[in-house]
This record gives C-alpha cells, sequence and structure tokens, in this order.
C-alpha cells in the first residue's frame, strides 16, 4: 500500500514538474554560444570587395552604416533548437561612451532578402547580374526590430532576443537571411576579429 | 643495155627515191621547247659546279617558300631537284619563240628543256657567265616548263611572270600563291592540289583585350587582358598538320596586373579534298598557375575545352563553322569567414565567322552562342543557382596581312541573354572573357 502510495505521489510529482517546464530531459541546460561568421558593413561608396567591410575589430553602426550579421550554419542546428528557450544575439559596444545610446538606439531587425559577404549599400548580392536592395541599406522588417538589454555577464554587451525572427524566418520558413544591425546614433560595435565578444548567437538545443 | 642492166638501175633510182623523201623524217627531231635538236650535239653531263649549287639554291628557296602546297605547283621542286643538267659544248644563238626568256641580251641561249615531266635540262656556255641569283632563277624557270599543267606550261609570259613571283625579294608563300591563282586558269591546276589548302604554318603572337562593364556590378573586377601565344605545327605531312601550343596571360584589375592563366593546347590541322580546312583541338586553361588573388576568386578554375572547326577560304570570302565544349568546373572564393563555391556546369559553344577578302583584308564578323548547363554560387546559408542559360554574342572582324605578319582587330559584345547573363558568367576568362564584351587587337607572324 504504502509501495502504491509512493508511485502515486512520484509521478504527480513529476507530472507537476514537467509542466513547469523541469526537468528538461535532453535539452542542454546552458545555452550553446556561437561566433557569428557572416558579418559585412555595407555603407554608401564602398565597394563589394573593399576589405574595411569585413574582418574589422569594430564597425560602426548608424543612419548610413548598417552591419549585416548571420550565423551561416544555422541550418546545421535549426531542427535541434529548443524554441521555449531564448533564441539570443549578443553584440559588444566598442565604445564605452556608446553604451547608454546603444540600449535605446541600436536594433536588430530581421533581413527579408538572400545577401553574401559581396553586399553592398545598393546591392545584396553582385553575382549573377546581380541583386539590388528594394531599399538602399538593406530590406529588412521593421516590425520585427528588436531593442536589446544588458547582458548579466558583461558590462559592455548587450543582448537581443531574436526567438521570434528564428520562429518565424529559420524554423518557419527555412530561410536564414540573418539580422541587420541599424541605429539612427552612432555606435560601434565589435567586430568578429575579438575572439572573447564578437557578435555571436546562443540558443539551447534538444 | 642489157635487161639485167635495165633492172639494176630501175632498183638503184627506187631507193634513192625512198632514200631522198624520208631523209627529213631522221633529220627533223622534235627536242626541246620544239626546237631541232642541233643544241644535243657534244653535251655533258654536269656533276659540280656553280651550275649545280645554283640548284641546290633553288630548291632552298621553293622549300622556304612552301610551293608544294600551292595549287599548280606542286611538282616544282621535284621537277627542279631531279632534272639532269647537261651543257653543250658551243652557245647557241635565239631560233625558237619558246627561247625568249632564256637568252642573253646578245641573243644566246643560256638553257633549253622539253616541256614534259622529267625532262632534262642543257645548259649552254653562256651561262656559266650568269650569277648565282640569276641562275637559281634559271633552275626555276625551266623547272616551270616541267611542272605546270600542258596548257601552260610553254607559255613563256605566264612562266616568267611565275619565276619573277618567287624569286623576286621579299617573296613569300602567300604573294607567289596570289600571283599564281591570279594568273593561271582554273583547268591549269594540279587537279589533285586544287582541292587542298595548305596549311599556313606555326604562329607566335600577342593580343591585348579590353573588357568593357558599363555599370554592371561584378564579383571580381577584370579590366584589361595581355595574353602572348606560341603554337607550333612541327608534325605532319602536307595535308596534315599536328602541334602544340602555350599561351601565356596577364590580368589587369584595378588593383593591377596578375598572372592569368596559363593555356596549353593541342591542334590538329587535316584538309580534305573539297578545300576546307578542319581543326580539331584541345586545350585546358591552368587558374592554378594564376596569381593568388586570380585562384581566389570566381574565375580560378581551371578549364578544359574540346573544339571542332572547319574553313573554307574563298578566293573573295571566308567562312568558318566553329563548336566545342567547355567541361564544368569550380572555383573558391574566401570572403571574411565565409567560403563561396562557384560551380560552372559545362558550356557548348557554337559560332559562324564569315567575312570578305579583298587584297590582304579580311573583313567580317561572327555570331556566337554559348548554351551552359548552369552556375551554382553557395556559401554559408547563401545559395543561388541560374540553371541553364544561354548568351548570343557577336562582333566584327578586321584582319590585315603582310607576308607572315597578321593584323587582328575585333570586338564581342552581349546581344542576347537569359537569366540576366554575362560572360562573367562563363568562369573562362581565356575564352569568350568577362564582363559585357571585349576589344581586341592581337599580331601575330605566321611561319
Amino acid at each position: 500500500m504504502i509501495r502504491y502510495a509512493l508511485i502515486v505521489w512520484f509521478v504527480v510529482l513529476l507530472v507537476i514538474l514537467t509542466g513547469c517546464g523541469l526537468p528538461r530531459f535532453g535539452t542542454t541546460s546552458v545555452p550553446t554560444q556561437y561566433s557569428l561568421d557572416g558579418v559585412k558593413r555595407i555603407t554608401p561608396g564602398l565597394g563589394s570587395d573593399n576589405p574595411t567591410t569585413w574582418g574589422q575589430n569594430s564597425y560602426p553602426v548608424n543612419t548610413d552604416s548598417h552591419v549585416l550579421l548571420r550565423f551561416e550554419k544555422l541550418s546545421e542546428h535549426t531542427s535541434k533548437i529548443d524554441t521555449t528557450d531564448k533564441v539570443e544575439f549578443q553584440i559588444t559596444i566598442a565604445e564605452t561612451e556608446h553604451m547608454a545610446s546603444a540600449l535605446q538606439q541600436l536594433k536588430l531587425c530581421p533581413v527579408t532578402k538572400s545577401w553574401m559577404m559581396l553586399a553592398t549599400w545598393e546591392l545584396a548580392h553582385p553575382i549573377l547580374g546581380g541583386e539590388a536592395w528594394s531599399t538602399p541599406g538593406g530590406d529588412y522588417d521593421n516590425s520585427g526590430c528588436v531593442l536589446g538589454t544588458q547582458s548579466a555577464n558583461s558590462s559592455k554587451s548587450i543582448v537581443f532576443d531574436m526567438t521570434q525572427w528564428f520562429i518565424d524566418y529559420p524554423k518557419g520558413r527555412g530561410t536564414n537571411y540573418g539580422i541587420i544591425a541599424v541605429s539612427s546614433q552612432l555606435i560601434n560595435i565589435v567586430g568578429e576579429q575579438s575572439g572573447s565578444f564578437s557578435p555571436r548567437i546562443s540558443f539551447h538545443e534538444f | 643495155m642489157g635487161d639485167r642492166k635495165r633492172y639494176i638501175l630501175w632498183v638503184l633510182l627506187f631507193l634513192c627515191l625512198i632514200f631522198t623523201f624520208s631523209l627529213p623524217l631522221y633529220a627533223i627531231t622534235k627536242v626541246g621547247n620544239s626546237d631541232d635538236g642541233s643544241d644535243l650535239e657534244g653535251l655533258t653531263a654536269l656533276e659540280s659546279g656553280p651550275i649545280v649549287a645554283a640548284r641546290k639554291k633553288a630548291l632552298e628557296k621553293l622549300n622556304a617558300l612552301n610551293v608544294q602546297g600551292i595549287a599548280g605547283l606542286g611538282m616544282l621542286a621535284p621537277e627542279v631537284e631531279k632534272t639532269s643538267l647537261y651543257i653543250a659544248k658551243e652557245d647557241i644563238t635565239t631560233s625558237l619563240a619558246s627561247d625568249n626568256g632564256h637568252t642573253s641580251m646578245s641573243g644566246n641561249v643560256y638553257a633549253r628543256t622539253m616541256p614534259q615531266p622529267l625532262a632534262a635540262t642543257r645548259f649552254f656556255p653562256v651561262a656559266q657567265k650568269l650569277e648565282e641569283n640569276q641562275l637559281v632563277a634559271l633552275h626555276i624557270h625551266e623547272g616551270l616548263h616541267r611542272a605546270l599543267a600542258p596548257s601552260v606550261r610553254e607559255d613563256e609570259s605566264l612562266v616568267g611572270k611565275i619565276t619573277l613571283a618567287i624569286t623576286s625579294p621579299g617573296a613569300s608563300h602567300d604573294s607567289v600563291k596570289k600571283t599564281v591563282e591570279d594568273i593561271l586558269p582554273k583547268n591549269a591546276l594540279d587537279p589533285e592540289q586544287k582541292e587542298v589548302t595548305y596549311f599556313t604554318g606555326s604562329s607566335v603572337g600577342y593580343t591585348y583585350r579590353y573588357f568593357f562593364r558599363p555599370n554592371k556590378p561584378t564579383t571580381y573586377q577584370v579590366d584589361s587582358m595581355h595574353l602572348v601565344h606560341s603554337h607550333l605545327y612541327p608534325f605532319g605531312g602536307k595535308r596534315t598538320r599536328f602541334g602544340m601550343g602555350i599561351d601565356m596571360s596577364l590580368v589587369n584589375g584595378p588593383a593591377g596586373g596578375n598572372m592569368g592563366p596559363l593555356g596549353l593546347s593541342a591542334h590538329f590541322r587535316l584538309f580534305n579534298v573539297k578545300g576546307f580546312e578542319m581543326q580539331i583541338w584541345g586545350a585546358i586553361h591552368l587558374n592554378t598557375l594564376s596569381a593568388e588573388e586570380l585562384k581566389d576568386s570566381p574565375f580560378g578554375r581551371d578549364v578544359g575545352t574540346l573544339g571542332f572547326s572547319l574553313k573554307k577560304n574563298l578566293k573573295t570570302a571566308y567562312i568558318e563553322n566553329f563548336t566545342s565544349v567547355d567541361f564544368g568546373g569550380s572555383a573558391n572564393q574566401k570572403i571574411g569567414l565565409v567560403d563561396y563555391k562557384y560551380s560552372y556546369g559545362s558550356v557548348i559553344d557554337v559560332k559562324i565567322r564569315a567575312g570578305l577578302r579583298t587584297w590582304k583584308i579580311d573583313a567580317g564578323g561572327y555570331v556566337e552562342l554559348h548554351l551552359a548547363d548552369y552556375l551554382k554560387v553557395e556559401g554559408g546559408a547563401f545559395s543561388k543557382d541560374t540553371g541553364r542559360y544561354r548568351i548570343l554574342s557577336g562582333g566584327p572582324e578586321l584582319t590585315l596581312e603582310l607576308d607572315e605578319w597578321v593584323f587582328t582587330l575585333y570586338a564581342r559584345a552581349l546581344l542576347n541573354s537569359t537569366k540576366n547573363a554575362n560572360f562573367d558568367f562563363l568562369g573562362n576568362i581565356m575564352g569568350p572573357g568577362v564582363s559585357q564584351g571585349s576589344l581586341g587587337l592581337s599580331v601575330k607572324i605566321i611561319f
């Protein structure tokens, strides 16, 4: 009798805990973090193969300088990402004095057109005859833009909750056009050349 | 007089009559240029000396000009080489119309021959006073009397003009060929050779190509290109030639010049009896030997080609059909942290060239169609595939031939394409080039 009571009590506890989302059978307890490999600055006047538009320590984000960001290998993880947890992008601000402005002005927005590392202010890509942005500076979904919050792990970093972007685009439509960093005020962000503070994505996987 | 005596007298009279009437048959012998053969007396075979040495010089000249490949002159060199040489004891003066062109100012005949193959050549003592170049011309002149078609071999005017064309300073294969084609009637051409166009030879040359790109984007900008080629055909016979070629290039862009692809090729030319020049070739353009900047670009792939062409040169026009296939390949380009792969499908290329020929100029144009399987670009999360596409192009060509030198000016313009394609899509700098089109200037020497 006591044995049966213990079994029932255990099952009820398990149901309650699972309903609360605990324990996480098969998911990582710590989010996996990846450095973004697709980082491309676009600004008027710079050609597609201008070497200052990639591989830099920092990039300015302004009304006439945007940064395209993408985790190129996201498709290898899409089916395993747990959307009950956040999919976050982390951007580190290069100048401390830009931090306050970044929290108010720096937005990450879903890009809505396929682009490559030879993109420019006018062109999403120059290959195969070229494909222009509908709007110079990049095509993005303004309604999906996200402001960030201070990272709990670094006073210089801002995290952006892009879970909805992941659900709407890579998971929902199978398209990974990445995101674009825009701002109405000048903010310098750390580039992919940095080992510890490069732009990155984090998510939980099953 | 007795009957016996009378009978003997009639027999003797009869024999005298026969002898008298038959004398001309023995005395008149057609030898030489319809002469009476009196110069056959006292002939000595020539084995050495300036006349024999001059024959060797004459042969060298004929071989240098490749007269064997000129319709109507195919037997000239063998006739000059194989004729037996004799020298007479005494000079003779002009007595035949056929001696015109064979005589000195004082009317002494230098040489005579029969207007038929393999006849001997008879020189007279006055010929020994001639200079070497005059003896060379004399050997060639006499050889023409035996080598030309029967209908023209005794025409001193024609033979003299051809002799002059061959022996004049600056004579070339093309100039002799033109003279022969201009003055010999068609029925005088060698029935075997008139259906053969002889290949003009190997070539070494330089080409400059300028690519124009009116406000069109590109992944790797190429502004111009310098090409140097050396195509040598040392193997084969009169009707076929086989050889190899090397092409080297320098590619210019906004950042300066870089070593471009290296081309290696094998060519096989042959001629059929219909007078068409047929060529088969295989080539490979090795981008692996290019500069690093070009290797790490969409054009950094090796391109293999197999081709076939048929060309017909008429007196006033030319036409050529040209077909080739470029095999697929790929190139890689790393930009930042992303590797892009450009995959090129195979390309079928067909071209028609045609134009007019006048004096030393060929003026015409061409139309060319490239039909490609695909071009795929993949890297990271980016992927594009054109699927099958085509490019139609064309342009003018202008060629000037000055003896061994050939100058060509040409242009290529994109006329029509699907999928917004341009020549960048083909990834073949040394072939059709890049961008929207090009302008080219080449100069080469043929030998």
